[in-house]
């Protein structure tokens, strides 16, 4: 009995050191083997992944961290901005923004560098301190650069001159001073196992306490457009009528103008032809004229003629016709 | 007793073993980890071999699938969430150019890439928290730098495409394994205490365009008038004009005709003369009412006509 129970605990403590020698390495971790503390070997699941080895626990134990990129939020700041106005006035605006962070573990720039999980586990030990850390670094220097910058480099209708990237690349990459050195943000991780790949501004927007204000003024300027807008609308109107106005009666003048031209040529062109006719003979022309006027002027059958017993045309009435004199030929009177 | 205890582990084992078989579904690719590692190869649809449980672990993707993620602005609940606190910054809330405040929504369509397959796996769980803020990122940026007006009124598909350009870029940089095939803004409005001023300008712009359009045809209305009238004035006086020539005409061709047919020399022009005469007298005198009178005096009175009675 007391050696199958030693069997068991043997068989027992056999499995326990063959599955604490055998280390699966994801391709997604690091993993980190110590021997009684002291660091041995790292494995780097970009490049080692796959089944390892080591010695069994307690002698050899080890640590996995995650490898991925890793993105957190800032938990939302206030700041106050300097905004310049028309007249070129700076007054603060306070304004909240919301970062995130991408980071990895790692080392700038580089694929493989297994240093930097021995900086990291030295460093931090966990990946919540390790953010706690970046967030505090990070938040610091965003103050620097946002005291540099005036709002209309955050918000600007003409692009390119909006420098919100610009200025989250320097919160990255502008040196400060850090002790002794000037150092980055992005090398002062380095030195602590830390890729910091972005910081990046998630939003940005006026203060809860302050929209209010904001909203009315906004409404303000809206309610000047509107009007701008009306205004507009009514001044074009009568423009494009007058317009119209103006045009037809050049139309209708026109045409009164030609006709009137026309007349006084037709006019002309009449008296020219009649001139040329009556050269012929201008005396029988007058006659004619006279006649043809007097058919004209009395063309109305109510006009009254009043005329005496005396007057030749009524001749007949007194005198019988009578030849004074002989006739002389046939054909000229019909 | 023993051999059922054997029988069951032999069955365990078994069953271990069969987990070594698995399917992928048409459309699926799967990335085998073994011991962690990723496999190169990947496994298209169909019934695969592989080590059992423990050993290998299978991620199977849907890689042509189309998946959409959406970022930004979510309308606000009903009044039972009125106790919560209010967020000190709204999701999907962004400050444009022109310093106006607007709540913008945007859909990204994406797929997964194939030739990325195992970046993609690996960084999977990540993927979409990531994805999220940067788009939420992006979106900032480029409203940052638009007029309100334009991101309301719809003409956003320039900035839609400047954001998947953008947002491209940083996907490659992260190695995420996806593709974007699309980013559309698909709500964009004013904070709901300034829709009421939104509207209002809206209102007003159709008001000077619909002023502008009424004047503009009325203005077409009135030329087109003028321009008719005119038309009929020039072809009257064009009539008038033929007609006082083609008269003209006719009196002088008739002139020359009588001139041809008149006598040249006494007595037959006199007498020419007088039949002249008395042919238009009698047309005359013809049509009016003519009375007579015996006074000495009067040689010839012509009374106008009288108004009918």
């Amino acid at each position: 009995m007391k050696r199958l129970l030693l069997a068991a605990l043997l068989l027992v403590l056999a499995v326990v050191a063959l599955r604490t020698s055998i280390i699966f390495v994801d391709a997604a971790e690091y993993v980190y083997v110590t021997q009684f503390g002291r660091p041995v070997v790292t494995f780097d699941g970009q490049t080692d992944a796959g089944l390892h080895f080591k010695l069994p626990w307690p002698v050899q134990s080890l640590t996995r961290l995650d490898r991925r990129l890793q993105a957190f939020d800032v938990p939302t700041q206030e700041y106050l901005i300097r905004d310049r106005d028309e007249t070129g006035l700076e007054k603060p605006l306070p304004l909240t923004f919301d970062l995130f962070i991408c980071w990895r573990i790692g080392s700038l720039g580089q694929q493989r560098d297994v240093d930097a999980v021995d900086r990291f586990i030295r460093s931090f030990g966990s990946i919540d301190r390790a953010q706690q850390y970046l967030r505090t670094q990070v938040v610091s220097r965003l103050k620097v650069e946002l005291g540099e910058i005036l709002l209309h480099d955050l918000i600007n209708t003409d692009a390119g001159k909006v420098k919100i990237n610009q200025m989250m690349d320097r919160v990255r990459k502008q040196p400060a001073a850090v002790g002794e050195s000037l150092q980055s943000l992005e090398q002062l991780a380095h030195g602590v196992g830390i890729d910091l790949v972005d910081v990046r501004l998630r939003r940005f927007n006026h203060p809860l306490l302050v929209r209010d204000d904001v909203y009315s003024k906004i409404r303000e300027e809206r309610r000047r457009e509107a009007e701008t807008y009306r205004n507009q609308g009514l001044e074009a109107a009568a423009r494009i009528r007058a317009e119209g106005d103006l045009e037809a009666r050049r139309l209708r003048s026109d045409a009164e103008a030609n006709k009137t031209r026309m007349e006084g040529q037709a006019e002309a062109d009449t008296v020219r032809l009649l001139n040329e006719a009556a050269l012929a003979n201008p005396e029988l022309y007058g006659i004619v004229r006279l006649l043809k006027g007097s058919q004209k002027m009395f063309a109305d059958e109510k006009t009254q003629l009043i005329l005496s017993l005396d007057h030749p045309l009524l001749s007949l009435f007194k005198n019988l016709p009578q030849l004074q004199s002989k006739p002389t030929a046939p054909g000229d009177k019909r | 007793m023993k051999r059922w205890l054997g029988l069951i582990m032999g069955l365990l084992f078994l069953a271990w073993l069969a987990t070594s078989l698995y399917q992928v579904a048409p459309g699926e690719w799967a990335v085998v980890s073994r011991f962690g590692k990723p496999l190169e190869e990947l496994r298209g649809p169909g019934l695969h071999w592989g080590l059992p449980w423990g050993l290998d672990r299978i991620t199977k993707v849907a890689v042509d699938e189309q998946r959409q993620l959406l970022v930004g602005y979510v309308e606000e609940t009903g009044p039972g969430d009125s106790l919560a606190p209010q967020p000190a910054i709204v999701t999907g809330q962004a400050l444009t150019g022109d310093h106006q405040i607007v709540n913008i929504r945007i859909s990204l369509l994406y797929r997964i890439d194939q030739s990325q397959l195992i970046a993609y796996v690996v960084q999977r769980d990540r993927m979409e928290e990531i994805l999220q803020r940067l788009a939420e990122e992006t979106m900032t940026e480029t409203l940052a730098s638009q007029k309100i007006d334009q991101v309301l009124l719809g003409r956003a598909i320039r900035f839609e495409n400047q954001m998947r350009d953008s947002m491209l870029q940083r996907i490659q940089r992260y190695r995420m394994g996806i593709l974007l095939d699309s980013v559309n803004v698909t709500l964009a409005q004013p904070p709901s205490e300034l829709v009421e001023i939104f509207r209002d300008v809206n209102r007003a712009r159709s008001q000077r365009d619909i002023a502008i359009t009424d004047a503009t045809s009325r203005k077409q209305t009135d030329v087109s008038q003028a321009r008719q009238q005119a038309e009929r004035t020039t072809s009257l006086a064009r009539s008038t004009v033929h007609n006082k020539i083609a008269q003209a005409q006719a009196e002088a061709a008739a002139f020359r005709g009588l001139l041809a047919t008149m006598p040249t020399s006494e007595p037959g022009l006199s007498a020419a003369l007088l039949q002249l005469y008395l042919g238009e007298m009698q047309s005359i005198l013809s049509r009016m009412q003519v009375r007579t009178l015996s006074d000495q005096g009067v040689e010839q009175v012509v009374v106008m006509p009288l108004p009918v009675k």
